[in-house]
């Protein structure tokens, strides 16, 4: 199986085993998709796109106001939440959540989910 | 990078060496009238206030630098040196905070100054035309490369201040593009 196949397995597995988090994709820091699960109505490529540039924001202001190693990026709407995290230094996952989401949940299998990502990006 | 660009741009306005040559012709004009097109340049950018404020105090020096630019339109020499300087050009501008706008405006004056020179000294029609042309070739040169030169500065800075790597923020404006 292809690492973009396992990829996509692995964040299919993270959508149907935690009820909060509803889709989510791989993307790279360029802002191209490397693996989604995302619903069939969103543009994949705009959302890669947006993902790889809220993630660069959020660690330049991480930064520039000194707020130690970044960590995760958070939007909040009220039909639920978009969380973005690391994956490695070439990656991004970004996750949709239900707008009553467990966030310490959340953040668990997600921070598990990224670094299993990390890995099979190698 | 800077080399193949500059190979586009000269294959795209089919500089050759015919223009090498009559450019080179066109060396004594620009000697005798460089220093009255560079004064004329100054005046006007001098009656601008937003062009004033960038040339306050250092005209004298700008002429200096000014009329060594003209000199290399017309050196017949269109190597890595010379497309080189033109992208410094580029980048001292964008440092010095001079707009794009202002830039393309500097260079239809220049255009306009220089051609009238040249059909002031050239008397032959066949020829002043085909000098015209030539100057008009090494202008749009300098001016595609200082252009490229800005747009590279601005993006890099871009790129440095909201952390996007230079492909994602390609990736962005095609994706704007494909959406408009």
């Amino acid at each position: 199986m292809s690492r973009s196949a396992n990829i996509t397995k692995l964040i299919k597995n993270l959508a149907s085993t935690t009820p909060d988090i509803e889709a989510s994709a791989v993307i790279d820091n360029d802002g191209l998709m490397i693996a989604s699960a995302l619903a069939k109505d969103v543009d994949d490529d705009a959302v890669a796109a947006m993902s790889a540039a809220l993630l660069g924001i959020g660690e330049r202001i991480v930064r520039e106001l000194r707020r130690g190693e970044f960590e995760m990026v958070m939007t909040k709407g009220d039909q639920g939440y978009v969380i973005l995290v690391r994956c490695g230094r070439e990656a991004v996952l970004s996750v949709l959540t239900t707008p009553s989401a467990k966030i310490g949940l959340v953040f668990l299998d997600l921070r598990r989910a990224a670094a299993e990502v990390t890995k099979l990006l190698g | 990078m800077t080399r193949t660009l500059f190979t586009e741009i000269q294959d795209f306005l089919s500089f050759g060496d015919d223009d090498r040559r009559l450019l080179l012709a066109m060396a004594p004009i620009i000697e005798r009238h460089g220093a009255d097109i560079t004064a004329a340049f100054y005046a006007v950018l001098g009656r601008n206030p937003t062009t004033r404020a960038l040339i306050e105090g250092r005209v004298d020096r700008l002429k200096a630098t000014h009329q060594r630019w003209m000199s290399s339109l017309v050196s017949g020499d269109y190597g890595d040196a010379w497309s080189d300087s033109q992208i410094r050009i580029g980048n001292v501008h964008v440092m010095l905070g001079i707009s794009p706008l202002h830039v393309e405006l500097t260079f239809s004056l220049l255009r306009d100054n220089l051609l009238a020179a040249v059909r002031q000294e050239v008397a032959d029609g066949a020829t002043c035309l085909a000098s015209q042309r030539a100057l008009v070739k090494v202008l749009d040169m300098s001016l595609a490369l200082v252009n490229h030169a800005y747009a590279e500065e601005r993006l890099n800075r871009l790129s440095g201040f909201t952390g996007f790597s230079r492909k994602l923020i390609e990736n962005c404006i095609n994706k704007t593009a494909r959406a408009a």
